[in-house]
């Protein structure tokens, strides 16, 4: 599987890159993954599995600035971890339903300006969000992916990841409506 | 403030890593791992691994077979005598044995020789047998 995944990574310059990249986080990353896990042998298997993922699309993390890289890693990581965990696989049989519909960047929520009290607030409200929805928006918004790049940087179907794109985007909306 | 900045805030805070994390020993499995993920080309071309076993069978076959064929080399039948190779001073030579020697003639009533005698060359010496020390040639 790894072979078949790293015919991605084309140019020496990449590699090193993202070599260099591994070498300068790999210890915080895997010390991210052992707090979630609390498993020595899954925090690293989340940490390998993450750059897996990295390594198979690396035309999404190339495209990031290098401020942005970071928290990417963290968001495959954490991913990575659900999904070692079994925690992605009750979300992932979830039916399709009228979400599929939605366009990429069609809700208007993303444009509206919020003020600096409702602001803290909606960060606290995010931070109590379903952390798969949540990163997902993440991603969306803040690394400006589409949603085949959300599901392939997640290991998700596309469906599943416009579906959580667009209950993020309601459940935000809902919330800025004061419901 | 819009959403984008909100969730650029949570980014910052929530999805970074700290400057300096306690060092971890990956395992070799982890770092060959991602040795292959990294640096694929490096990798030495994939050997086809023979297991021990097979390998056994292998070197028995070859022994068994190596011994059958010196063997078939070094002796062969025929017409009731088996005829034994050996080096000798003038070269090659055959030492003829009877196989069954029940009912056996006791006197020699014929005489086998090479005659492919090489050009030049002449029957010079007879073999007497010595137990009933009668000429056998």
């Amino acid at each position: 599987m790894i072979e078949a995944a790293l015919a991605a990574l084309d140019t020496e310059e990449r590699r090193n890159e993202l070599a260099e990249f591994y070498a300068e986080h790999k210890n915080a990353l895997y010390a991210f993954a052992l707090s979630r896990t609390h498993n020595r042998e899954k925090a690293e298997d989340a940490v390998q599995e993450a750059f897996l993922r990295i390594a198979k699309y690396p035309e999404r993390f190339f495209a990031l600035p290098v401020h942005k890289r970071i928290s990417y890693a963290v968001i495959v990581t954490g991913n990575a971890i659900r999904d070692l965990l079994g925690g992605n696989a009750k979300r992932a049989e979830l039916p399709d339903d009228d979400f599929n519909n939605i366009a990429d960047g069609a809700l208007s929520v993303e444009d509206r300006a919020i003020g600096n009290i409702a602001a803290k607030e909606l960060k606290a409200f995010i931070m109590r969000m379903p952390a798969a929805q949540r990163e997902t928006i993440i991603l969306k918004i803040v690394h400006e992916m589409t949603t085949a790049e959300i599901a392939a940087s997640l290991n998700i179907s596309e469906p599943t990841a416009r579906k959580r794109v667009s209950n993020a985007y309601r459940t935000i909306e809902k919330f800025l409506n004061g419901g | 403030m819009t959403l984008k900045n909100v969730l650029e805030e949570i980014c910052a805070e929530e999805y970074a890593l700290p400057a300096s994390a306690p060092r971890h020993r990956f395992p070799l499995r982890h770092r060959r791992a991602m040795n292959k993920i990294l640096y694929p080309d490096n990798l030495p071309k994939t050997e086809k691994r023979i297991s021990l076993k097979r390998r056994m069978i292998v070197i028995a076959a070859i022994v068994v077979l190596a011994v059958i064929t010196g063997a078939a080399a070094s002796f062969y039948h025929y017409n009731g005598f088996t005829f034994h190779k050996h080096k000798s001073d003038f070269g090659e030579a055959y030492i003829m044995l009877a196989e069954n020697k029940e009912n056996c003639p006791k006197t020699i009533e014929k005489l086998i020789y090479d005659d492919n005698m090489p050009k030049d060359f002449a029957l010079v010496e007879a073999i007497y047998d010595k137990e009933n020390e009668k000429k056998m040639g």
